[in-house]
């Protein structure tokens, strides 16, 4: 190798990197150091600007988009009657509200379950049901049943509904606390 | 409620030795069981997590199982308290954040253990000193048992035991090892290992469970799948994997020391170094340093040392235990310092060499 041809950019340092472009037709040669090549490397720049969140959440909307089944269709109104839980609130979270749940999501829970497990068929061991369980009244009284003040808490319903889908999750968990409030029975002291 | 509670007594458990504890620091089996129709704590009102811990106490205290054990109000035990026994292993990290209406029962001699309200109404669990995956399941089982003819469990004949995380579904159950693989680390195995074990069904986490780093190459493997297996067939895919595991360890350990011999010798003499004179050293460092001690004693070196002081050990420098034993070491320089006069202490009274 005779003699150290300068960097085409920062005329220092010596260039290493030879980097051909192709501009509306005519070929660009460059010679370049690491570093300015590292600048001007058109692949260079987009890598480091898809953030690895990003790549991963357009992954799992591909993925759940494939599976169909888990996600209930457009428009319709998914909640548990027992706990008040959206159905969004578990996709976004993977936490069911309460034991109803597996009931009140059936049908989109399969998926998940068979997704996580490989299977959504219990063989494990069954509950204890001897006679001193009979005896035993159930563990608690049933949760205050929602159809206390119907109006209200209907319509803030459809508002945390309406901030899921927004994705302002910070409104829609003050309105879900507002909705707990709304359903608690004031007349429950008697 | 007579609760003037010492979380010191929640040491026992390091206290008792296993088998194949070389390799083996514990095993446990973990049961997540909810009551029926009642909000998940996540997702419960105060009210209704008082409901479930008042419901629970019941049946607990009716079983008998946990009397003159621990009882832990988590609302109203102090912090320092809390990470004691989140650092001890026996409460998660969910539940060292405290709250009203968390509780966690323990025996006596800590073989037992129980959360409530944590992400599912009750996680109890049973813990064994080295390896004894069997005895754990069963103890588990012996005391779900105990608690169902008392107490009523959200469970669906066709998917079994109902839990807030459907990762949980069905047997509700996690059977975990939590294993020392300082000569797969050495000989650059263990990344091959942990990379196989999602195919094989099963998760390896640190000694912290979820989200921890694999410090001082301990590491904690248990079942991924709870659904569609029986309890049986999920310890089953657990143990041959971790007995494996166990074999490969000892394979690496000889092999290390026939063809290393000095080289190991060095490792393990610098870390005694090390661990009896500096004098400031953070938890990280020395839980590294006493995983290279746990090693020697495997070799014959360190005759006055047992697995069970080093187990000891690795959890008595953990920063929740330096505070717990004196209120200076909330700075944490100076907590740094008292742990590397801990080490010398210890350390230096057993091998006599005072």
């Amino acid at each position: 190798m005779v003699g150290k041809i300068p960097c085409m950019s920062c005329k220092e340092k010596p260039a290493t990197v030879k980097l051909i472009k192709m501009v509306k037709g005519t070929v660009e040669e460059l010679r370049l150091c690491q570093e300015c090549a590292a600048q001007n490397s058109p692949y260079q720049k987009k890598v480091s600007q898809i953030s690895l969140d990003s790549i991963l959440a357009g992954l799992l909307a591909e993925h759940q988009k494939a599976e169909g089944a888990g996600h209930p269709a457009e428009g319709e109104d998914l909640t548990c009657p027992t706990c008040g839980l959206p159905f969004d609130s578990y996709r976004s979270s993977l936490l069911l509200g309460c034991s109803d749940c597996y009931t009140s999501f059936e049908k989109y829970l399969q998926a998940d379950l068979r997704k996580f497990h490989g299977s959504i068929v219990h063989r494990g061991r069954t509950p204890e049901s001897g006679p001193e369980l009979e005896a035993t009244p159930p563990a608690l009284p049933p949760p205050p049943s929602t159809p206390a003040p119907r109006r209200s808490p209907a319509e803030v319903r459809r508002r945390m509904k309406e901030a899921v889908e927004a994705e302002n999750y910070e409104l829609a968990a003050k309105l879900r606390d507002e909705l707990r409030e709304l359903e608690t029975p004031t007349t429950s002291n008697s | 409620m007579p609760d003037n509670v010492n979380v010191r007594q929640s040491d026992a458990w390091l206290d008792r030795s296993g088998p194949q504890e070389s390799v083996v620091v514990s095993s446990r089996a973990r049961y997540a069981r909810n009551l029926p129709h009642v909000p998940f704590p996540m997702r419960a009102r105060p009210a209704e997590l008082r409901g479930v811990a008042e419901v629970v106490e019941a049946a607990v205290n009716n079983t008998g199982v946990f009397s003159s054990g621990l009882r832990v109000d988590l609302g109203d035990t102090p912090a320092v308290d809390r990470t004691y026994l989140k650092e001890n292993l026996l409460i998660s990290t969910e539940m060292e954040k405290g709250g009203e209406n968390r509780f966690a029962y323990f025996s006596p001699d800590i073989r037992l253990g129980l959360m409530v309200n944590e992400e599912d109404h009750l996680r109890m669990f049973a813990l064994e000193p080295g390896y004894q995956p069997h005895e754990a399941l069963r103890a588990v089982i012996e005391l779900e048992t105990q608690l169902n003819r008392r107490l009523h469990f959200a469970y669906s004949p066709r998917y079994g035991f109902l839990t807030a995380c459907p990762t949980n579904t069905g047997t509700g159950l996690r059977a975990s090892v939590l294993m020392h693989l300082p000569g797969l680390a050495m000989t650059r195995k263990t990344g091959d290992i942990m990379k196989s074990m999602p195919q094989l069904g099963l998760t390896a986490r640190g000694i912290h469970g979820e989200n921890s780093a694999h410090l001082g190459d301990f590491f904690q493997v248990s079942n991924e799948f709870t659904l569609g297996k029986s309890e049986d067939e999920i310890l089953q895919t657990v143990v041959t994997v971790v007995e494996q595991i166990i074999k490969g360890e000892e394979q690496a350990r000889q092999g290390l020391y026939q063809q290393n011999r000095t080289v190991v010798e060095d490792e393990v003499w610098r870390a005694w170094g090390l661990l009896t004179n500096a004098r400031v050293i953070t938890s990280n460092e020395a839980v590294q340093l006493l995983s290279k001690l746990r090693f020697g004693i495997d070799q014959g070196f360190l005759k006055d040392l047992t697995h069970r002081e080093l187990n000891r050990l690795v959890i008595d420098v953990h920063p929740g235990h330096l505070q717990y034993d004196s209120a200076e070491a909330e700075d944490s320089a100076v907590r740094d310092r008292l742990r590397a006069e801990l080490l010398r202490r210890r350390l230096l009274k057993k091998s006599g060499e005072n």
